[in-house]
């Protein structure tokens, strides 16, 4: 086991638009891609869960071959800048991706 | 067609420390463009809502004069998008008149094309009545007082107006809000370069050296469009473009990697390859055009109110320990004044920075460190009532007075005098929407002006 912060060289987030944002993750290789992406860990329904939106609210998830990157986006629950937001970039939104176990 | 070289110094005029000398590199190979982007709507709704510039007048006025006197000394067109930070017309006008400056104080001479992006609301009215306003990307259904409510609305041009200026020969051209891809593809689609692969290579160099490696925004990127490719790489001797590095700002600021929507189209890149031809230099190849319905995308934002804040430190035990009854107090206090406050005359909400004021909802750890700043945030009809609701909350939760709470001299710390700070009117964005728009340029308005 390992944490996806000890895995990915990026792991980050940003708006996609102002009611959007997306996190990416983004390996060295192939094979570490590759790694994460049939552990499992990375779904909509694990990003739900950890990040306690419904399931609907994250409209894509994808993995980026080319780049070896999975990009998963979700509807902001507060859109950028609308009273009682904090982030206005979306950009500290990654967080309780860095802890992720990814199995060996 | 002829190869085309060009020059990309910043990922956003007056934003950061560009790289003067990394431009000089550049300007040595013999540029056919200079290009940069001014703009985005990332810094949220303010900035368009209240005409106001993203950066300051001194960096933005350095960046401009070192590309206008390079462009004017070279003789190759030069081209900035979304001026001002949001592209509308208080925004180009902002940018319009530091232009004049630098070329009456450089001595530069030239003919400038500006296109306003702006798109009247009663047009947009017209189009919401047709049903015609479509969300994108998580934005809400359009509404009829959201429109009515905007301040500015601009509409987001392709590269259509911006090949009609390059082919009158203007030699600048200050655009409003601008696709910010389409600023680098006007002139290779100009000449005959497949419109994918010039708005892709649009889309890597308008971030500058952010897909260099290491990566860095406000460095020089240069492409080279060749037949059936194109290659990147920057310009610092330091940094280089690889493959990893070119292949993954395709993530950057979007949801799909392989799909770009713009104006017209798709900019699909599902077959793109990416090739390390040197050490620093990387080549792409197969991304292409599919094209579509011609749809615009329109920008605005109406105002809310007035916002008022007021900050304080804490770091008493206790207080963390009571934080939520602190708050609660301070809502019954309001509750209280319901009466000269009515509740729909204003909003409230209180950040907790160190335990859930960033991810707010969606924080998986919300208790408090050892300190907590907090920062109430008051939106009101009138400045003078958000002032008073934020004072009245701050001094309920500063006096709040309970045995569990030892200290009785003040539960929080207010951080500043005055502890109450007005910040001016507050927006939110009221369109982010597409509209059809079946001739590209009919939107646009173009002026020819003499600068110098």
């Amino acid at each position: 086991m390992a944490p996806l912060r000890d895995l990915a060289r990026v792991i980050r987030s940003k708006n996609v638009g102002p009611f959007m944002m997306a996190l990416d993750i983004v390996f060295d290789d192939r094979a570490t891609y590759e790694r994460v992406v049939k552990s499992g860990v990375i779904t909509r329904e694990t990003i739900a869960a950890l990040y306690h939106v419904k399931p609907e609210t994250i409209t894509d998830v994808v993995y980026y071959e080319p780049g070896n990157a999975i990009k998963v986006s979700l509807l902001r629950p507060i859109p950028s800048g609308n009273f009682s937001d904090a982030d206005v970039l979306g950009s500290q939104q990654y967080a309780p991706l860095h802890d992720i176990e990814v199995p060996d | 067609m002829d190869s085309l070289t060009i020059v990309s110094p910043t990922a956003c005029i007056g934003l950061g420390p560009t790289d003067r000398s990394a431009f000089e590199k550049a300007l040595a190979l013999g540029p056919d463009l200079i290009g940069a982007d001014m703009g985005s709507t990332d810094p949220g709704p303010y900035y368009l809502g209240a005409a106001a510039p993203h950066v300051s007048r001194i960096a933005a006025k350095r960046d401009l004069e070192m590309m206008l006197e390079a462009s004017r000394s070279l003789e190759v067109p030069c081209i900035i998008g979304t001026a001002g930070g949001n592209g509308a017309r208080p925004h180009v006008e902002w940018t319009l008149r530091m232009i004049h400056e630098i070329a009456e104080e450089q001595g530069l001479r030239f003919d400038m094309d500006v296109i306003y992006a702006d798109v009247p609301l009663h047009v947009l009215l017209q189009h919401f009545e047709r049903g015609e306003i479509e969300s994108l990307d998580g934005s809400p259904p359009a509404t009829e007082e959201g429109i009515e409510e905007s301040t500015y609305a601009v509409a987001q041009m392709g590269v259509e107006p911006l090949i009609e200026s390059l082919k009158r020969g203007a030699e600048v051209i200050l655009a409003g809000r601008c696709c910010d891809d389409a600023i680098f593809a006007a002139l290779p689609v100009l000449q005959g370069y497949e419109k994918g692969l010039s708005l892709h290579m649009g889309k890597i160099l308008e971030c500058a050296g952010v897909s260099a490696s290491p990566s860095f925004g406000f460095t020089t990127m240069v492409a080279r469009m060749e037949g059936d490719s194109f290659t990147v790489f920057p310009t610092d001797p330091n940094r280089r473009a690889t493959v990893a590095s070119v292949s993954a700002h395709s993530l950057y600021e979007r949801r799909d990697p392989y799909r770009e929507p713009g104006p017209g189209g798709i900019t699909d890149s599902s077959a793109t390859t990416y090739e390390q031809v040197d050490e620093r230099t990387v080549r792409v190849r197969g991304s292409r055009w599919l094209p579509g319905p011609y749809k615009l995308k329109v920008e605005a934002a109406r105002p809310i109110g007035y916002r008022s804040i007021a900050l304080a430190g804490i770091r008493g035990p206790g207080t963390l320990r009571h934080l939520d009854d602190l708050i609660h107090a301070a809502e019954k206090t309001l509750e209280g004044e319901v009466r000269r406050i009515p509740k729909e005359s204003y909003r409230i909400t209180y950040h907790q920075f160190g335990r859930n004021a960033v991810m707010n909802s969606m924080e998986p750890i919300p208790y408090p460190g050892h300190e907590v700043g907090l920062v109430i945030d008051v939106v009101a009809q009138e400045q003078e009532l958000a002032a008073a609701v934020a004072d009245l909350a701050l001094m309920t939760i500063f006096s709040y007075g309970s045995p569990e709470l030892k200290s009785s001299s003040g539960n929080i710390a207010p951080t500043y005098s005055p502890w109450t700070v007005n910040m001016g009117p507050a927006f939110e964005f009221s369109l982010y929407h597409l509209f059809p728009s079946p001739d590209p340029l009919e939107p646009y308005h173009t002026e020819t002006v003499r600068v110098g």
